[in-house]
């Protein structure tokens, strides 16, 4: 990233790489080889993922130089370029992880949710986003179903409410102008 | 969700109830709402004061409620000037309308990792002492803070005067010229420069391509070649591959990446050693494993380079 944005991070400022620790989390190699199993086990999660380095990046600290937070577009830029790279990377999990994610138990509920798989057609092997995969197809088809659900349990909709963040609330606008 | 619905009763807790109790209830609300149109508004001013009085809320949520609206208002008491002010820059009746929410000033700060926050960002079970996971999960992340910008960047980014308002208008141009890699992905014309927000939509992968060295015969030198080719002509270059830049302008940032930027140096002692020995090589950029550094200077070290 840095190569990349120069004018962002002048001192060639690190980015995301897998092997940055968590705060308080001991390190593996720290333990005794006989800890190594119960390691294992406790290893879930135990590095920064990239959506968690990136949500810490972009937020504003009176302590950290301005050139990120005031890039302006280059900010802007930069943020969709971090989201297209962890997005990526769960994908790739995906693709790489057919096994662990048990991907052949999916054979039954295709013929149920045929219409959400029918873009995923793929020369060669089949992958499956599974419903944790937000905006993909068994994501959207389980939200639609949660959405029915609450349709019969309290009757007819009313309202319908879309939610979106405005950047012309006063409240944003007031903390823009702080600064 | 509902609140959504302006029923009190609709958040009764009632999962295990049979289907004729509620199709009952359904009957009695219909009725009420019949009865007493002005629930139905109050739905509808879902973030006004209409929401409070929905039965349906805890307890705890109103007094937590209460509690920031109080907090807002005696901040609006103790600035009214800067609200004041805020207001008339604008010209804003939103904020005057009746019932509007207000959740306050973005001035908690994280007591983890010192990122200004809105106190209503806050996780739900934290009132006496906020802490967020949006910033950094609780103080799980902890990332080394980003050295200072130099006076004159920080200038250019923040003045009114017009040379820095072009460079804030043209900041991703002035960059390309600058970086070392370029963009790499199949983009889709198709949506782009189109009605509505700014979209981009690519097909496949996205990259940042680090190209040859070396340009090729015939192109002009670009992106790390421009720091790899010629010291005497490297501002020139940056000029050719965008003429409608500022030359002051990129001739300082130019300075400026020689200056401070370690990747720089690299390229640098990479086309030195490539001109006294006239021999094709390999450079490989490398980054110290984590492990192997202290937390505190993460970023003050540089990049190792190794050459072969």
């Amino acid at each position: 990233m840095a190569l990349h944005y120069p004018l962002l991070f002048l001192y060639g400022e690190d980015g995301w790489h897998p092997n940055i620790q968590l705060n308080g989390v001991i390190a593996d190699a720290d333990l005794d080889e006989d800890h190594v199993e119960e390691s294992e086990l406790q290893r879930k999660h135990c590095n920064v993922t990239m959506a968690e380095f990136y949500s810490y990046r972009l937020q504003h600290r009176d302590t950290n130089g301005i050139a990120l937070l005031r890039g302006g577009r280059l900010r802007q830029q930069y943020i969709v370029d971090a989201y297209v790279a962890i997005e990526q990377n769960r994908l790739k999990y995906l693709r790489l992880n057919k096994k662990k994610l048990r991907v052949d138990i999916y054979q039954g509920l295709q013929d149920a949710i045929v219409a959400g798989d029918t873009n995923v057609v793929a020369i060669g092997q089949r992958i499956i986003l599974p419903s944790s995969f937000i905006v993909g197809p068994r994501h959207m088809v389980q939200n639609y179903q949660d959405a029915m659900a609450i349709c019969r349990w309290a009757g007819c909709l009313d309202a319908f409410v879309t939610f979106t963040c405005n950047p012309q609330w006063l409240e944003i606008r007031r903390a823009l102008l702080l600064r | 969700m509902l609140e959504l619905f302006g029923n009190g009763d609709a958040s009764a807790q009632g999962t295990s109830e049979s289907a004729h109790e509620r199709c009952n209830r359904r009957r009695e609300r219909r009725a009420k709402q019949r009865e007493q149109p002005s629930l139905r508004n109050d739905a509808l001013q879902l973030f006004g004061d209409g929401d409070a009085s929905a039965e349906g809320m805890s307890e705890s949520a109103h007094e937590c409620r209460n509690h920031l609206r109080r907090e807002s208002c005696a901040k609006q008491r103790e600035h009214p000037s800067l609200c004041n002010d805020a207001l008339q820059l604008f010209g804003d009746e939103d904020a005057s309308a009746p019932g509007r929410w207000d959740c306050g000033e973005m001035d908690t700060i994280c007591g983890f990792c010192n990122a200004k926050m809105w106190i209503t960002e806050r996780l739900a079970k934290s009132n006496n002492h906020p802490q967020f996971s949006l910033c950094c999960e609780n103080g799980k992340v902890l990332l080394p803070n980003l050295p200072t910008t130099p006076q004159k960047l920080e200038v250019l980014l923040t003045s009114k005067e017009s040379s820095a308002v072009k460079f804030r208008d043209r900041i991703r141009m002035y960059n390309s010229v600058l970086a070392f890699t370029s963009f790499g992905a199949k983009v889709d014309e198709s949506v782009t420069g189109g009605p509505g927000p700014y979209s981009f939509r690519f097909q496949g992968e996205l990259y940042h391509k680090i190209g040859s060295l070396c340009p090729t015969e015939g192109q002009r030198a670009q992106f790390a070649q421009l720091y790899i080719h010629d010291t005497k002509r490297e501002h020139q270059n940056g000029h050719d591959v965008m003429p409608s830049l500022d030359p002051t302008t990129l001739d300082w940032l130019l300075t400026m990446m020689y200056n401070i930027n370690p990747y720089v140096e690299v390229f640098k002692m990479a086309r030195d050693m490539m001109a006294t020995e006239g021999a094709p090589m390999d450079l490989k950029l490398l980054s110290l494993l984590l492990e192997q550094r202290m937390p505190a200077d993460i970023m003050c070290r540089r990049p190792m380079k190794s050459l072969h």
